[in-house]
């Protein structure tokens, strides 16, 4: 039996807390415990005795995409009550949580994706844990959820987490700067048209396009000054309901992801399509932005302090559990298709108005981008 | 047959025929593995098959490896029917 390379142990709330850094499983343990680990690692006697464990995982993103990826319950008060376990009950339970691990071999099988619902022996993705959390322990249709997590419920405004403090907060301003009054902007993936109506806002001339027929029938329930919203396939067919060199702009956020990574095992991702449509439909010189989660950050543990915040980072090139592609697959394929890269921006909070509402959110943001904000310019 | 046994046949027949060519090849169908009903669809049959049966599928159920074959599943909703863990 061994630990895992990547288990940690760190001190918090005035217990142990023991966190597999790839699998995000974790068990607060009384000190006692980790003599137990230590003698199963060495192949020693066990030293006898009861354990008093804390069960401190939850799916911590069950509440936003945005929340505290870390998987902990971290406030003491949220602690379940502790139980009490014999040396075997504390093996066998870290062996579970694959804290340790018996055969090496069958750990590593289990980072593969999950080819079912009901697949819990693979971790599979941030995607399918994500769906298999929400429909299968949860029963919640991820769909509702989707925008609930990031919107109020009428549609019209964004929640307080870091959707609002960091990526509206950067993108009105931006909007008023890039956005010259009667320029023709197509949003695609625009979901309830959010940030198609502040475009509009801004004097343009919006198209929102989504394949969502729920998202559509909330876009389209906007406010007055609401631009046109159209359904198409985005990405599986041209959006030829738009002209040929008909944009100026187009805009894409927090969508491009799903084209180079796919939510599914069955789904095929494949950005071709997609990219040479922006192509078409933007006149010669025309601008594409792109809003994406950041390819290195997004998702990886809030650990430390709030205010000295640090981060485990398992992957970056090869994703397992992440769902973004890294930024040269993003930015070669883009350019592939006849696009040239003249900006590039990383997103932190614009001010600290967040901090009362998610200290730990705000300062791990503060320091780690959670989005990238891409501009090329079609050439030709 | 038994009545969950049929059941479960007869709602993954509905997407595509259930490979085997006899009831024991059928039964041991992992019809999970091969992919054959989506994650959304599975959902739906299992919240059908409660419907259905009155009962109530616990994480533990969901969770064991019997789930992922017709008979498997099968044995599950008698166990739960015959009052295992009534909804």
């Amino acid at each position: 039996m061994i630990v895992p390379a990547e288990t940690l142990a760190f001190f918090e709330n005035g217990s142990w807390v023991l966190y597999n850094a790839f699998a995000r499983t974790a068990l607060a343990v009384e000190a006692g415990a980790m003599a137990v680990l230590e003698a199963v690692v060495r192949d020693e006697t066990v030293p006898q005795g009861s354990y008093t464990v804390w069960s401190v995982n939850w799916f911590s993103n069950e509440t936003g995409l945005l929340d505290d990826p870390t998987r902990l319950l971290r406030d003491r008060s949220d602690w379940p009550e502790p139980e009490i376990l014999s040396a075997a009950q504390l093996i066998e339970r870290l062996e579970k949580l694959s804290l340790v691990v018996t055969n090496q071999e069958a750990y590593l099988e289990r980072f593969a994706p999950k080819r079912s619902l009901l697949d819990f022996q693979r971790f599979g993705n941030f995607h399918q844990q994500l769906g298999q959390h929400l429909l299968a322990v949860k029963r919640i249709d991820p769909r509702p959820w989707w925008c609930g997590q990031k919107f109020t419920n009428d549609g019209t405004g964004i929640r307080e987490n870091l959707y609002k403090f960091v990526q509206e907060a950067h993108m009105r301003p931006y909007f008023e700067r890039a956005i010259a009054k009667g320029e023709r902007v197509v949003d695609v993936g625009c979901g309830i048209g959010y940030y198609s109506r502040m475009m509009a806002g801004c004097g343009a001339e919006v198209i929102g396009v989504d394949p969502s027929a729920d998202y559509m029938e909330r876009a389209e329930k906007g406010a007055a000054q609401s631009p046109r919203f159209v359904r198409a396939k985005v990405g599986a067919e041209p959006m030829d309901m738009i002209e040929d060199g008909w944009a100026d702009m187009v805009f894409m956020s927090d969508a491009l992801l799903f084209y180079f990574i796919p939510e599914a095992p069955t789904q095929k991702a494949d950005p071709a399509v997609l990219l040479a449509d922006i192509h078409r439909m933007l006149r010669p010189g025309g601008r594409f932005i792109s809003l994406e989660p950041h390819a290195a950050f997004f998702l990886a543990p809030r650990l430390g302090d709030p205010s000295r915040p640090f981060t485990v980072l398992t992957e970056y090139r090869h994703k397992r559990f992440g769902i973004t592609p890294p930024l040269t697959d993003t930015l070669k394929t883009v350019m592939g298709h006849g696009f040239a890269l003249t900006g590039f921006e990383e997103l932190y909070p614009a001010d600290a108005s967040g901090e009362a509402v998610d200290p730990r959110g705000v300062g791990f943001a503060s320091e780690f981008p959670q989005w990238q904000l891409l501009e090329f310019r079609k050439l030709g | 047959m038994g009545a969950a046994q049929e059941f479960v046949l007869a709602y993954l027949e509905k997407f595509n025929p259930v490979p085997g060519a006899d009831a024991e090849a059928k039964l041991a169908y992992d019809f999970l593995d091969a992919g054959h009903i989506d994650s959304f669809e599975t959902m739906q049959m299992i919240l059908t098959i409660e419907d259905h049966f009155k009962i109530r599928f616990q994480e533990e159920h969901l969770q064991s490896d019997d789930i992922r074959t017709v008979g498997g599943l099968a044995a599950i909703i008698e166990h739960l029917a015959a009052g295992g863990a009534k909804a």
